[in-house]
This record gives structure tokens, C-alpha cells and sequence, in this order.
């Protein structure tokens, strides 16, 4: 049983390490290899600063919101796990501000302590009237795409430094299944015109007396476009960019000014802070994630492809609840090939 | 007296507070710091530097909850401008745990720090062995940053910072028309002031930067507060001990009891090893006196005793000390006046 995934970040490795883990030992033929053409620190995910925080609206996506939890609960459990550190999980406080009254986000309860801010905690941010403080995860990419990668070397999972063409291409070869977690550029394998890139722009800064994330929102022009500041590790991402198909993936001096300035404006002490890099990187936005199993027919063979991409910019705060979904369709695709006499589960 | 000569004693986190706000207040004064130890080695430099203010059974309520409210004041203004950085201000939130609930739920000090709450069920899961606790959000004087960028803006006034051992008072009659006692636990030796005793602190400054939130325990004896570059775990309160000698049982025992409220320390790199003595009295000393030998006098406002709220009631005594000397310089003025009057 030859699984392939395509992709290496954050959805990828992930799908991979919770399928293998879930399925390694039932399937005695299972082989799983990762195609990608970019590998950590080069990935999409490398460049997000890694904080839990959902959209604060759900779009509809009811399933969405119980992957959210579901990825917050599981990292909640590893908080004080040895591989934490490694991992580049951590607990971490802020700010979401507001220029009107918002309703609470369907993740409030998801958060540790959320509120309101206090008038006084608002005079600390001229211009913003309304706010929430919550504490939350960090899991930054840098960190945690590494330890995937590990774990997946040490179960002999295969790593393969190439750009697939089609999914055609991995099924003539023996592939039995694919997991497609190519991200932003999906629409390369199978056009898929609600993908769309959101490009965004970061400069990465050492300010380490931040302790905390703070967010500000415009809701008239949209998430992301509204300058936030997120302390990690090592170093701060200042953001505020987002450019609905936009597909250029080099830094736009504009966008630098753009973010610099209204983030020295939020706070003033980062005038003095030292930026140390800058990147761009595509959000795979779309209205919704594609998780969802696809029935391929090649010639007399039934090619099995499960769908995970689309994760906008919540991918990490997402990404767990995704990859037991898409390990659940992988389970039910081995039911129907009697590659399981049973499904998964505790055994009587 | 056109130019009051001050001459302030110490130069922690009391005495170079305390000689900036006499410079605010009495802009023609000449002010001198003299002090046997500078930044880094003073005990100010020790401390995490943590606003949470202890209590003085001695002083009055009211007054701690004054000396309290203008330090975070004047401390959140420079945390949110671009001085920031260079001053070592910062905001840090976090929460402080119970093992058992505490008789007093709502400190005196709950409405000046930012959100204070109680902790809900959800955030206590993280701290299992504790039954109660409070979330806040405060602000942290990373030190030597804060004592560096004080001595920096008083160089900055002019005044003269100059490495001095003073082993009594009257020795500096002759120099200066006020003296400015603010030799923290030197007191003892300088004043002879018999209620003034060491708390030995000893404590841990390791390299964690991914622990964003301080946390500490109601009992004081375990806390994280997360500075700048460096984590301060500690720690001890080790009455009557005038040891300066780090302890090696003691950073095991301290450095177990923090990853047990905080198990990811486990990966804590470059761990130092620092102790310091806090300055500790029943009520801070923020006095006049008149000390006079043989007719002449010499007007000494004292400001000590802060044992483990220094940083915390820094700048509302630095305050009260700089309007003592203010009393006490027009008063010098004022006799002046009078013996010219008599001629």
C-alpha cells in the first residue's frame, strides 16, 4: 500500500505523521513517501510566525471551527511534554483590537481567558476602542516542520525532492493513494479556481522585551490587512499584508513601508527594534479548506486522491483537526479496499 | 543658597530614583550620587525587578497603594513609548497560583496592574498541585537596562555620579547642605539601624525565551518572570542571612520547584547563578532627620528599606524623598534668609 503526499508543510507532514501513526501497524505494507519541491525553512509554513488564532469569523464552516479545537486541544496536551521545546510549542498572550464593538469569536471559549480589554488596557492603543485578551499557542514553523520531518524520517518515511506534475504521473508508478496537500499551488495539479493566492509580507525584527501577540483589525478592509505584531522564540513578525491574487513572492519596498510604519505606530518602542529579515509568502486562501476524498479512474484502476489544501492563513491553527480528517478518509479508502478487516480502534 | 549641594547615598534602583526626581523638583540643586557599588553590582541588579508589590505590615495601606500607583503610572508610560527598549520597561502578563485560596482574594494593589481576574477552571488545568489563582498583566524594570538608562538621564542633568564608599553620614557635612540616605541594606551599618535586616534572595537567570508569561506562586518562595534575554526563576527569602555566596543545593531545589510549575524549563540554556540581599525593614524609612554635631547641622532625608518592593514602590518614594529634601532645602533657605535679615 504506497501512499504518496504531496507537499511538505505544515499539511503535508502532518497528514503523513497522523496517518502512519494511525495506520502503520495495521497495514504492514504501508509505504509513505513525502513529494515536495520545497522543503522547510522554504515552505509556505516556515514563514508564518506560528500563532493559534482562527479567522474571526467562521464562514459558515462549522467543521472548521471543531478542527480549530481540535488542533488547540492536541498542542494544549503537549504543552509540558519534553518535545515541546522542540517542537517550538509554546503558550503565549495578547491583544486583538478593535476600532467598534465586535461580536465574540467562535473560538473564545477554545482560548484560555478570554475577555474584553479593560478601558485602561485600551488607553495603551490610541485609535482602538474595543479589544479582547486571550492567551493562546505558539507553534512556530521553524521548529515544529523540522520535528515533523524527524519523526517521519525515524518511522522510514521517504522524502523525495521533486516537483509533481499530476497525480497521473505518481499513480504509473504504483502509487495507490495520494494525499494532496500542495498548498497555494494546487491548481497546478487540478485547476481549482477558489484557490487563490493571499499573498502576505512580514518583516521579521529582534525586539525581545514583546512578551506579547497583539492583532489589530480593520473589518472594512479585511484580515490580515491591519498591522500585528507576533513575538516568537527568536525573533518578532511584523505583518499586515494581504493581496488577494497576488502570486509574487518577492518583497515590495511599498508593503515594507506600509507594515514599518503603522506597526511603529501601534508601539512606539519598536522604533528601536533591530529588523533582521523580511519575506513573502502566499496564503492558499480559499472560501473554504478542501478536505475531501476524490475517485479517480485510470483505466481499469480506481486512483484514490484525498484532498487537503486551501488552508488560507490559519493552516497552522488548523492543521491537526485536518489531519485526522484526512486520516479517517484514508481509513475508510483501506475499509473499502479490505485492506482493514476492522476499522481502527481499540481491539477486543 | 544659590546652588543646594544634595549628595545622594546608593545607587540601586532607590538612590538613582530617587536623584532623578530631586532634579525634577529642584532643578537648581547640584546633585551628586555617590555610592560604593554602580550597575551591575548592586542589588537592584539581582532583582527580577517585578511589579508586585509586597506588603509592609508597618506602613499604612494607603500609602503602599500611593508609592504603588505613580511607579506603574510613570513606569507604563515609558513601557509604550521608544525610550522603552533602552529603559528595560516591558509588559508581561501571567498569573499567580494558590495551592490553597488565600484568605485575601483581591490584593491591594488588584485594580492598579492590568485585568486582574481570577483564573478560570480551564488555566488552573495547567498548574495541577494548585487549587486558586489570579491572572494580571504588569510591568517588569529589567535590570541593568533601568539602572543604566537612570544614570544615563542624570549625567544628562548634570549630575555627578561618583564611586564612594561613605561609612558615615557627617563625613559629607562639609560638602553637601542635604544628604540623601538611600543605601538600601547599608543602612545597617551606615545609620546603625537595628531593624533593618537582610532577606537572602538567591535566584537562577537562564536563557528560556519562549516563556512569555511570568508565573508565581502565592507563597513567594517560586517564580518565573521572564525579562529581555533572560528568565529569573527563584527563589528564597532567607531571613537574618547575610551570605552572598550562591548555594548549590539551593539552585537545584530552586531550579526543580520552577519546572515543576513550568516543566518546558527543563530546556533552559546558560543558567547564572546570582543572590541577593533584600534591603527589608517592618516600614520603609522615607524620613527627615537632622543630624548635628557641635552646632552645625546637617539636614539627611532617608529612603531605605524597601526589602522585597523596591521596584515596585520605586518611584512614589523616590518621590516623597525628593519633596522631603525640597522641605529641607527651604528650610536651609529660610535660615538663610533669617541670619541675613539679622545683619
Amino acid at each position: 500500500m504506497r501512499v504518496a503526499v504531496i507537499g511538505a508543510g505544515v499539511i503535508g507532514l502532518s497528514s503523513a505523521l497522523c496517518i502512519h501513526e494511525q495506520f502503520h501497524s495495521l497495514v504492514p505494507s504501508l509505504e509513505l513517501e513525502v513529494y515536495a519541491d520545497r522543503f522547510t525553512p522554504h515552505t509556505t509554513s516556515d514563514g508564518a510566525a506560528g500563532l493559534w488564532q482562527p479567522y474571526l469569523s467562521d464562514r459558515g464552516n462549522l467543521q472548521e471551527t471543531l478542527w480549530n479545537k481540535e488542533t488547540f486541544d492536541y498542542f494544549l496536551g503537549h504543552l509540558h511534554s519534553p518535545a515541546a521545546k522542540e517542537m517550538g510549542l509554546f503558550l503565549i498572550s495578547g491583544y486583538n483590537l478593535f476600532t467598534e464593538p465586535v461580536p465574540d469569536p467562535c473560538w473564545k471559549n477554545i482560548v484560555l481567558g478570554f475577555r474584553n480589554l479593560t478601558p485602561k488596557e485600551l488607553e495603551l492603543f490610541p485609535g482602538y476602542s474595543y479589544g479582547w485578551f486571550n492567551t493562546a499557542l505558539m507553534l512556530e514553523g521553524r521548529s515544529y516542520l523540522p520535528w515533523l520531518t524527524n519523526r517521519l524520517m525515524q518511522r522510514g518515511v521517504k522524502f523525495f525532492h521533486k516537483k509533481v506534475e499530476s497525480f497521473q504521473e505518481l499513480f504509473s508508478q504504483g502509487v495507490d493513494v495520494v494525499l494532496n496537500c500542495s498548498g497555494v499551488r494546487a491548481g497546478n495539479l487540478q485547476p481549482d479556481p477558489e484557490l487563490q493566492p493571499g499573498r502576505g509580507q512580514i518583516i521579521k525584527v529582534l525586539a525581545p522585551w514583546m512578551k506579547h501577540f497583539i492583532i489589530t483589525h480593520d473589518m472594512k478592509s479585511g484580515i490580515y490587512k491591519s498591522p500585528y505584531i507576533i513575538p516568537g522564540s527568536e525573533f518578532t513578525v511584523l505583518g499586515g499584508i494581504y493581496q488577494h491574487g497576488n502570486w509574487s513572492e518577492e518583497n515590495n519596498a511599498k508593503d515594507h513601508k506600509s507594515i514599518w510604519d503603522s506597526c511603529c505606530q501601534l508601539l512606539p518602542p519598536l522604533q528601536k527594534a533591530k529588523i533582521v529579515g523580511e519575506w513573502s509568502g502566499l496564503r492558499p486562501a480559499r472560501p473554504s479548506v478542501r478536505l475531501e476524498r476524490e475517485s479517480i479512474r485510470l483505466g481499469n484502476l480506481q486512483a484514490e486522491v484525498i484532498h487537503n489544501y486551501g488552508h488560507g492563513g490559519f493552516g497552522i491553527t488548523i492543521h491537526w483537526g485536518c489531519a485526522m480528517a484526512a486520516a479517517r478518509l484514508f481509513g475508510s479508502i483501506l475499509q473499502e479496499k479490505k485492506q482493514l478487516a476492522t476499522p481502527p480502534g481499540p481491539r477486543l | 543658597m544659590a546652588s543646594p549641594k544634595v549628595a545622594v547615598v546608593g545607587a540601586g534602583v532607590i538612590g538613582l530614583s530617587t536623584a532623578l526626581c530631586i532634579t525634577e523638583t529642584c532643578p537648581s540643586c547640584s546633585v551628586t550620587v555617590l555610592s560604593e557599588q554602580f550597575s551591575p553590582n548592586t542589588t537592584s541588579d539581582v532583582a527580577a525587578g517585578m511589579l508586585i508589590p509586597h506588603t509592609y505590615p508597618d506602613t499604612p495601606i494607603h500609602r503602599q497603594k500611593q508609592w504603588f500607583k505613580e511607579t506603574f503610572t510613570y513606569l507604563l508610560a515609558i513601557s509604550n513609548s521608544a525610550e522603552a527598549s533602552d529603559a528595560g520597561i516591558h509588559l508581561v502578563s501571567g498569573w499567580q497560583v494558590f495551592k490553597s485560596t488565600p484568605k485575601e482574594e483581591l490584593p491591594f494593589w488588584s485594580d492598579i496592574v492590568l485585568g486582574f481576574r481570577a483564573m478560570s477552571e480551564a488555566e488552573l488545568l495547567k498548574f495541577p498541585q494548585h487549587r486558586f489563582g489570579q491572572a494580571f498583566t504588569t510591568l517588569k524594570c529589567d535590570c541593568p537596562p533601568y539602572l543604566l538608562w537612570l544614570e544615563k538621564r542624570l549625567k544628562a542633568t548634570g549630575t555627578q555620579m561618583s564611586t564612594r564608599k561613605v561609612a558615615d553620614l557627617w563625613e559629607l557635612h562639609s560638602e553637601y547642605d542635604v544628604v540623601v540616605n538611600c543605601a538600601g541594606l547599608g543602612a545597617h551599618q551606615l545609620v546603625g539601624d537595628k531593624q533593618l535586616f537582610p532577606v537572602r534572595g538567591q535566584v537562577l537567570k537562564v536563557r528560556a525565551p519562549w516563556v512569555k508569561q511570568f508565573i508565581r506562586d502565592g507563597d513567594g518562595l517560586t517564580y518565573i518572570y521572564p525579562g529581555i534575554h533572560r528568565v529569573t526563576l527563584g527563589g528564597t527569602r532567607e531571613k537574618g542571612s547575610w551570605s552572598l555566596c550562591p548555594d548549590a543545593g539551593t539552585t537545584r531545589d530552586i531550579f526543580d520547584r520552577c519546572c515543576s510549575l513550568e516543566p518546558s524549563l527543563q530546556g533552559a540554556q546558560d543558567i547564572e547563578v546570582k543572590v541577593g540581599l533584600r534591603p527589608s525593614r517592618q516600614c520603609v524609612r522615607v524620613q527627615r532627620e537632622v543630624l548635628s554635631q557641635g552646632g552645625v547641622k546637617l539636614p539627611v532625608v532617608h529612603n531605605y528599606g524597601h526589602g522585597a518592593g523596591g521596584f515596585s514602590v520605586h518611584r512614589g518614594t523616590a518621590n516623597e524623598a525628593a519633596h522631603l529634601v525640597g522641605e529641607c532645602i527651604s528650610a536651609l533657605q529660610g535660615k538663610c534668609l533669617a541670619s541675613r535679615a539679622k545683619l
